[in-house]
């Protein structure tokens, strides 16, 4: 009996040594909270920079060359992307626009010559077009048949400038 | 004798116990196996970078030794997603610019029509056809339809049409 009590004193002290050098032997390191520009923000782990939780926005203290230290501001990778795409999505709509605004003009028998201007809109976006047509050549085919038309245009919507061009037999 | 032993086992045990409510408290762990930016999503073996998304975690490997799955977070999945569909935006608005129909005049029948289309960050090609299906109409009613077919990138589009003029 007493024997027993004894291993498993002998037992606890052992698992208490061997978790303080588990502990020991491998320092577990946490995230540390960056309290440098208000609520939110925590360091990047094994770096100088502080990152808000919320927004991705980041912040880092460097050396202004002046002995004093400035503060320069960006955005983690994941948020610069999400950025960027809200940007081509503005984008998309602008050429979605412009698509609607490159309606060719069109000629009918004897006409040879057309220019014509559009005004476009998808969603969120005008665009603004002018579109010409061209008859190059007709009747080549037997019996007077045949005739080749060319029309192009282009359009503008905010930063976005688009176009289309075609070609086309009829008999 | 035997309560001389059983002391420093009750104070043992009143330690360990101690230590989990003190633990109560858990803090997010850094993983410093894949360079810096790294920390363990909390409750998981899954590092995730802070700065891109970017997930890392070891698997055993079957051999004794481990490998790293690599992947990314929902979130940073969702964005690569949004990314892609942006892009087939861009893509689908330049093939609609692509599809402009043969125009037929009086006495013509049919037509093809050969088209570029271009709507901001993309290039479109196209092929449409137009041809008069009657015109045998009583007060010279005409049907004509047209059918078309346009590529950007990975994207196809189409459209068709069926007219009636007099």
């Amino acid at each position: 009996m007493l024997g027993i009590n004894r291993l498993i004193s002998f037992a606890m002290l052992a698992a208490a040594g061997g978790f303080a050098a588990q502990v020991s032997a491998a320092p577990v390191e946490y995230v540390k909270v960056c309290s440098l520009y208000g609520a939110q923000y925590y360091y990047s782990p094994g770096t100088d920079t502080c990152i808000n939780a919320d927004t991705g926005e980041t912040k880092r203290r460097v050396d202004d060359g002046n002995g004093g230290f400035t503060t320069v501001t960006g955005k983690t990778a994941l948020a610069s992307k999400v950025d960027d795409i809200d940007g081509r999505i503005q984008r998309a709509f602008e050429g979605a626009s412009v698509a609607s605004a490159l309606t060719s003009p069109d000629l009918v028998q004897g006409e040879h010559f057309g220019v014509r201007v559009n005004w476009g809109n998808a969603g969120q976006s005008n665009a603004m077009g002018v579109t010409g047509a061209a008859v190059p050549g007709e009747g080549f085919f037997p019996g007077g048949k045949g005739r080749l038309a060319g029309a192009a245009g282009v359009a503008f919507s905010g930063k976005t400038v688009g176009g289309n061009a075609g070609l086309q037999l009829t008999w | 004798m035997f309560r001389y032993l059983l002391a420093p086992a009750i104070l043992g045990a009143a330690t360990l116990l101690a230590a989990p409510s003190e633990a109560a408290v858990e803090y997010v762990r850094v993983c410093s196996a894949y360079g810096p930016n790294y920390y363990y999503s909390p409750g998981t073996d899954t590092c995730i970078n802070a700065d891109t998304g970017v997930t890392n975690r070891r698997v055993d490997d079957g051999n004794g030794g481990f490998t790293t799955v690599t992947g990314e977070t929902a979130l940073a999945s969702q964005v690569d997603d949004i990314d892609n569909r942006v892009t087939r935006a861009f893509e689908n608005a330049s093939i609609s610019a692509a599809l402009a129909a043969p125009d037929l005049v009086q006495g013509e029948h049919f037509g093809l029509r050969v088209n570029w289309g271009n709507a901001g960050d993309a290039d479109a090609f196209g092929i449409t056809g137009a041809a008069v299906l009657s015109e045998g109409f009583t007060h010279r009613g005409r049907l004509t339809a047209t059918l078309g077919i346009a590529f950007s990138g990975s994207v196809v589009g189409g459209n068709a049409g069926l007219q009636f003029s007099w």
